[in-house]
């Protein structure tokens, strides 16, 4: 019996893409609903390959390595949670938590502006810059379902619920400037005189539902998948200077965010409701050209929140990509050694707004490590601009670990 | 292979989930994420802005500013009886405290009949009298009175006042409403030095337990002629924060209450027991004392006179032995003593039997030697029993091995063995190292002086400060630093010369480096006013105003010679100590730009071109912008500057400088001359003897004979000079001897004696042994030692020793009591317990009842085996333990405020706020309910626009000025509170001499405002009760065009 497995998750972590609207999106743009109920069936014998009694406990994880003319920059986080089971021939059912939208960044603008004196108010000229802080992001918690309409047609379906926080922090210096001269040229330095800390905190209600469809003929195959966003409402609020002790800042400001909510209320409080919308729509071809290798073609488009950009964050991005590439699979690769492995390369490129692009290599292989044990592990590498920043290009190595835990426990024998 | 490969991969999965990375802040630029910081200064709007005196804002466009309908000023920390001060009204103001005593009646302490008095303590701010507690009688004295005692009354009883509609309330409809003086009791007062205490209130009101309300008015007028006499109390309201110091009502009372109750079965009769040997035994029969129940048995000098304390054996004088010898076995001795049993405890549960034990026996050996150390001649193996070979038994001398005491030798440990002390073995022996007078210092009468009997007749003064060779306070001193010259004798080095070689004045003024400077071009500002001096340079002549010679300067009589001395109410144009930089004075440090300093030429923004956003706007050019202050090569306002003075050099830069320098630094330092005079700071013949005015130069108490010392300030404690100092064999430390005796560390022949750290003594029989017969003919050459052997103790004293205590078996012990039973007599049958083999048998032997009824007389024996100094026993018993109900006293403390127990006021008339003086300037009252309305030209604008904005704290603020000058400011003592009104939110606490101009700082106010937690209707600020209610502080608003430079400003840095 032919029995395979694909369970490949890629995801893409951007650093720098943490400035940008709520965060750098965390998407599995390679991972359908329909993937399990079309595996259902091994096609080629026409037999039931052993997934229908199989559950599926999946975690992955992202590291990134990525570099740009003014630093370098290293990330890492858990970006899934999940797990599947089948509850019939072809129909299986799959719950999880994952990050919609991720942001951890931290960066400081060292560039100085300044305020003229006053001397009628006794005030000297100041100079300030700003430091900012982005953490959290939008995360979802989803059920999906994929059936087996008939061997050849497949549909999913999912509903998700978003919710998270996302922490924006800025720090203003203030500094007085202080004259002094060396070698007839006059310098400048900076005696810290104040701080203004300005943190801003936007709460996550909304959700979201996708569907699929996935069709096979001889040996293409076609999927389009859509995801439709209902109203997601955000509410921020913005905290002044949120010291574990006005009178006394050396004592620094609150850790987390439990601690700040329980201690002090909001200077402001305002809420914002978004509309609901096509956020996310992906076609992909897929051609085997020999057993058990295709050629992939995806094309894909990514609505932004359409942000109201502040002096604390980029504007959201749209997105436009496409993906093509070379895919290898060894149906047995479960029932034996090491050698056998499952592999993918291909290349992409995403247009995104402000005349940035992103595009690069990727390859992912996957092997069964131990008995029922298997690890997916995405190698990825490419460029991304960044017209608003003013880093340069980046350029970033990307490696996200998959293990796939399989249990048998769940159903077994006929049904 | 594959294992390895499989292992490796699963530990580094595991560690990946393990794996965080931290990153440190990214350096990023955008031109899209900016931090706006902005500064904006808002004109007063004098139009807009008003002074009112009411309890809510009241528009200031409206001609009603003088409703005064409602003023909430009742909430103050001070309640005011008498004649405040303030700016122009004479105030009258009565206190009032209203009790409601129905929060004390539910109390335990005004139930049934628990209630026993009750009384009020009030707190004053302002001291009221001054007490000293008499020695001698410990009563409280008063010295002093700050007010006048005859003019407060106190007035107790009900007055009609409605405390809900308390700020409509006039001085008037109260006085008419109150006939006080008819209606309500005058009670009595005590004063302390800041309180008022009105006692026994029950005395004045019926039923006070069962009272609602109780009113308290107190009066007061001060008819006496006297500054230091206030016109006024301020007492601490129940609103004051501080519970300690409110209004408090005490109730004492009486509860009755079970408890726990544990007490002697009896009463020892007596302070003496039965006679024994003819002589009364003292017992101690104090029950409150430890050692209730104690004897003492010894013939003493202290017993038979009846000086009973302290109650031990080691302070009596024994004057015989109890029993110096026993002609049988044993001795019985028999000790009686008489107790009384209280007739209602016979019946009570568990009282009888009483328990009767002894405890603490001790018995005290009576022997010539008690610890067994005298010497005996027994030869070197210490026992007589057997005779020594070597002769040194029975050879009338002592020898070692021999015991030590009283063997005639001042023994040692002779650590050579050649048989001879010599110097440095250490002794066994005391000895008094008190030099061959054998006189200490404290009793030195002087050479050839007999030694003083007591301590205090003679001169010794270890405390002394004049003449101890040590530096102390008040002494003078040459401040030439620690090389001890000055600047003209010194060598370059570090040290003097006798002449002056190395000095110049303009080339080398300090040779050795020395001197202390802080300021070399003497350009530091001080502010001693356009004079340039300080008073006690002063002169008072204007042609000559400075002259440390002819300064005219006088503490008391002429403070201020010249006159300078700024006072914002006498001398508001005073240069000196006016806070400010004024012609005349100098220039580092004066806080302002000087011709001469350095400054940097950047405009008036501060802002050097390569910061500015447009660098060309304010660059002087002489045709395109003459007016253009950055390059313009003078200096501008704004332009920051180095405030070194016109040298244009910092301090520490200036030649000279030196923080650490020891001469003339106004400290005393090691090496520099002083005069030894003592903290008096004078020589005897000034001394006068009296602690408030030790010197004068008359020498009025000093006499060379009778008074040498007047002020007892000499260091003695030498007085027959016979202390080792070290000086050498010719005894003279200001000689140095030759043979090196001097100050080698030992004590060499010639050298003082006493404190020697040796035995001073000639070996007359030169036997090189310490012993009786050295020193026979002349005493004066020796030391006292003692010959008490290794114990160090005497034989006279050795039976208080532990080692010499009889040997004893307690019979009725805590374990075997002697049980009493009310019905029966006790007669101990102890044959059986007696042990024999110890020195001392005691047992309780009898009780009996006597003729007096309850009385019972005990009998305790004592059998001796061996002749005892002294016997010392305690006879104990189980107390009786049991449930009573007992009386106690308590006392219930209401406190006015956290009780919500006494509501007070002071009830004065409150002048209204006239029209101008309501917009002549900015004016803040408490007392008179004076509020002020501030406004700013597009503030509202500004604060109702972008609601994004975030206030710095730091850097906004509004700043006002004082106007001294107005009719109306009063201001002259404490603090005062200034307040937002609307929130009654704290903004800054002023004190009466605070500069000219106040920052108030508005950034929390104003985002408040912007946050639309408050809602902005106008600066409404106002004071708070906290500080003197009649303080009266004005500011200027913008009305006076001559001072518009001190129109109110009101700055505000924000961020988007």
């Amino acid at each position: 019996m032919n029995k395979y497995i694909v369970m490949i998750v890629v995801s893409f972590s951007f650093p720098y893409s943490s400035i940008y609207g709520y965060g750098e999106y965390v998407y599995s743009d390679f991972d359908f609903i329909t993937d399990y109920s079309s595996s259902y069936i091994d096609y080629k014998s026409k037999g039931i390959s052993n997934r229908a009694t199989e559950s599926v406990f999946n975690i992955s994880y992202n590291i990134k390595s990525s570099s740009a003319d003014v630093s370098k920059l290293e990330n890492s986080y858990l970006s899934s949670f999940s797990f599947l089971f089948p509850v019939s021939i072809g129909h299986f059912i799959k719950f999880g938590v994952s990050p919609y939208t991720n942001s951890n960044i931290n960066y400081f603008d060292d560039t100085y502006s300044y305020i003229s004196a006053n001397p009628s108010l006794g005030l000297g000229p100041l100079a300030f810059n700003s430091n900012y802080e982005s953490i959290g992001g939008i995360s979802k918690a989803y059920l999906n379902y994929s059936t087996m309409v008939n061997d050849n047609f497949f549909i999913g379906i999912e509903y998700a619920h978003s919710f998270g926080n996302l922490e924006q922090n800025k720090k203003i210096f203030l500094y007085d400037i202080v004259y002094d001269e060396a070698n007839d040229d006059v310098l400048i330095n900076y005696s810290l005189n104040d701080s203004m800390i300005i943190k801003k905190i936007h709460t996550f209600d909304g959700s979201s539902a996708k569907i699929e469809a996935k069709f096979r003929s001889n040996k293409n195959e076609y999927t389009i998948s859509a995801l439709y966003d209902f109203p997601l409402s955000v509410e921020t609020r913005i905290f002044y200077n949120p010291f574990l002790n006005s009178s006394n800042e050396s004592l620094g400001i609150y850790e987390d965010l439990e601690q700040l909510e329980s201690a002090l209320d909001a200077n402001q409080s305002n809420q914002y409701k978004y509309e609901s919308g096509l956020k996310n729509l992906i076609f992909q071809f897929k051609k085997e050209h020999k057993d058990y290798k295709y050629l992939v073609l995806q094309l894909a488009s990514l609505d932004n929140f359409n942000y109201s950009a502040s002096t604390m964050n980029l504007p959201d991005r749209t997105t436009k990509s496409i993906y093509l590439g070379y895919e290898s699979y060894n149906p047995n690769y479960r029932l034996s050694s090491f050698e056998y492995i499952n592999y993918k390369i291909g290349f992409y490129f995403k247009s995104l707004d402000y005349s940035d692009h992103d595009y690069g290599l990727q390859f992912d292989y996957g092997l069964n490590y131990a008995e029922n044990n298997n690890m997916f592990i995405s190698f990825k590498y490419g460029y991304q601009t960044h017209n608003l920043l003013n880093i340069g290009t980046e350029k970033y190595y990307f490696i996200s670990l998959n293990l796939e835990s399989i249990e048998n426990w769940f159903l077994k024998g006929d049904y | 292979m594959y294992s390895y490969i499989k292992i490796i991969s699963q530990t580094f999965l595991i560690c990946i989930f393990f794996f965080s990375c931290e990153n440190d802040p990214l350096k990023i630029t955008s031109d899209y994420i900016q931090s706006n910081v902005e500064t904006l200064s808002f004109d007063f709007s004098n139009t807009k802005s008003c002074n009112f005196q009411s309890n809510t804002f009241i528009d200031c466009s409206s001609e009603n500013l003088t409703n005064i309908d409602s003023l909430n000023i009742v909430n103050s920390f001070r309640i005011y009886s008498g004649g405040p001060n303030d700016n122009n009204d004479q105030l009258h103001s009565y206190a009032v405290f209203s009790l409601d005593l129905s929060k004390s009646s539910n109390d335990l302490s005004c139930t049934s009949d628990n209630f026993s008095s009750a009384r009020i303590e009030l707190s004053s701010f302002n001291q009221l009298i001054d007490e000293e507690i008499n020695d001698e009688t410990e009563i409280n004295e008063v010295l002093e009175y700050y007010v006048d005692q005859s003019g407060i009354d106190v007035y107790l009883g009900n007055l009609s006042l409605d405390w809900s509609n308390l700020p409509n309330l006039s001085l008037d409809d109260f006085i008419s409403s109150n006939n006080f003086e008819a209606n309500m009791s005058n009670a009595n007062f005590s004063l302390g030095e800041y309180d008022i205490t009105i006692d026994s209130l029950q005395n004045y009101v019926d039923n006070f337990c069962d009272l609602g309300n109780l009113d308290v008015l107190i009066r007061y007028e001060n008819s006496l002629d006297d500054d230091i006499v206030k016109n006024y109390i301020e007492f601490v309201s129940s609103d004051y924060i501080f519970q300690p110091s409110q209004p408090k009502l005490y109730i004492d009372y009486n509860l009755l209450e079970q408890e726990t109750v544990v007490e002697n079965k009896y009463v020892l009769d007596s302070e003496f027991s039965t006679q024994l040997f003819g002589l009364p035994v003292p017992l101690q029969n104090d029950p409150s004392s430890s050692d209730w129940g104690k004897f003492l048995v010894a013939y003493s000098e202290e017993l038979e006179s009846g000086n009973l304390y302290p109650f031990n054996i080691d302070s009596l004088n024994i004057s015989s032995p109890l029993v110096s010898t026993i002609s049988d076995s044993f001795i019985d001795l028999a000790i009686g003593f008489i107790f009384s049993i209280d007739n209602t405890n016979i019946n009570q549960d568990n009282f009888f039997p009483i328990e009767f034990y002894i405890d603490d026996l001790v018995g005290y050996v009576e022997s010539t030697d008690p610890l067994g150390d005298n010497w005996q001649d027994c030869g070197s193996d210490g026992d007589c029993s057997f005779e020594d070979l070597d002769g040194t038994q029975g050879n009338g001398s002592w020898d070692f091995g021999e015991r030590y005491e009283k063997n005639q030798v001042l023994d040692w440990n002779d650590e050579n063995q050649n048989n001879e002390y010599d110097f440095g073995e250490p002794l066994f022996e005391n000895f008094n190292d008190y030099g061959v007078d054998n006189c200490p210092n404290i009793y030195e009468m002087g050479i050839g002086q007999d030694c003083a009997t007591e301590i205090g007749q003679s001169l010794y003064n270890d405390l002394g400060t004049q003449n101890n060779n040590t530096y102390d306070d008040n002494e003078s001193f040459e401040d030439v630093g620690e090389d001890g010259c000055l600047d003209i004798y010194e060598d370059g080095t570090g040290g003097c010369l006798l002449d002056s070689l190395i000095y110049d004045i303009e080339e080398n003024p300090d040779p050795n480096g020395d001197n202390y400077n802080i300021d070399p071009s003497d350009d530091n500002w001080n502010d001693y006013g356009s004079d340039g001096c300080f008073d006690e340079f002063e002169t008072g002549d204007p042609d000559n105003p400075c002259n440390s010679d002819d300064s005219t300067y006088d503490e008391e009589l002429n403070s201020d010679p010249n006159g300078d001395n700024y006072s914002f109410l006498d001398n508001p144009s005073g240069t000196e100590l006016n806070g400010l930089w004024d012609l005349g004075e100098l220039t580092e440090g004066n806080g302002r730009y000087d011709l001469g300093e350095t400054f940097y030429d950047v405009g008036s923004n501060g802002l050097i071109d390569s910061v500015e956003e447009f660098p060309d706007i304010d660059n002087y050019d002489e045709i395109n912008n003459p007016l253009g202050t950055e390059g313009n090569g003078q200096w501008d306002l704004g332009e920051p500057y180095q405030d070194y003075g016109i040298d244009a050099i910092v301090n520490y830069l200036e030649p000279n400088y030196n923080t650490s320098g020891t001469e003339n630094n106004n400290l005393y330092d090691t090496n520099e001359p002083f005069e030894d005079l003592g903290i008096d700071g004078c020589d005897d013949i000034y001394e006068t003897g009296d602690p408030d005015n030790p010197c004068n130069l008359d020498g009025s108490g000093y006499d060379q004979e009778l008074n040498p010392d007047p002020n007892h300030d000499n260091y003695l404690v030498d007085i027959n000079s016979d202390d080792w100092q070290d000086c050498g064999s010719d005894s003279d430390c200001s000689n140095v001897d030759e043979n090196g005796s001097q100050s080698n560390g030992i004590w060499d022949i010639g050298e003082g004696t006493e404190l020697n750290g040796k035995i001073d003594w000639v070996d007359t029989n030169l036997n090189n042994i310490i012993d009786l017969d050295d020193c026979l003919e002349d005493s004066s050459e020796c030391e006292i030692w003692f010959d008490d052997g290794q114990d160090l103790k005497p034989d006279s004293l050795e039976f208080l020793d532990s080692g010499s205590f009889l040997s004893k078996n307690i019979i009725h012990n805590s374990a075997l009591t002697a049980d009493f039973h009310i019905d029966q007599d006790l007669n101990s049958d102890i044959d059986a317990l007696v042990d024999d083999s110890k020195d001392i048998n005691i047992w309780l032997a009898s009780i009996y009842p006597t003729t007096e009824n309850g009385q019972y007389e005990a009998t305790i024996n004592i059998r001796l085996r061996k002749p005892a100094k002294a016997i010392e026993f305690k006879v104990s018993h189980s107390p009786h333990i049991f449930l009573d109900s007992i009386n106690n006293s308590y006392t219930s403390i209401f406190y006015g405020g956290s009780d919500s127990l006494i509501n007070d006021i002071s009830v004065y008339n409150i002048s209204e706020l006239n029209t101008m003086h309501s917009s002549d300037n900015i004016a803040l009252s408490y007392g008179k309910g004076i509020k002020s309305h501030l406004d700013f030209e597009g503030l509202s604008n500004f604060i109702n626009g972008d609601s994004s904005i975030f206030v710095d704290k730091t850097n906004s603020s509004l700043i006002l000025y004082s106007n001294y000058i107005a009719d109306e400011y009063y201001f002259d003592s404490g603090f005062a509170d200034i307040y937002y009104s609307d929130q009654n939110i704290f903004l800054k606490r002023i004190y009466f001499d605070s500069m000219d101009s106040i920052s108030i700082p508005i950034g929390d106010l104003m985002q408040k405002f912007i946050d639309k937690e408050f809602d902005y209707n106008g600066i409404n600020l106002e004071i708070d009760g906290n500080g003197y209610n009649f303080n009266y502080p004005v500011f200027y608003n913008s009305n006076q065009d001559e001072n518009s430079m001190f129109s109110p400003k009101l700055n505000i840095m924000y961020a988007k």
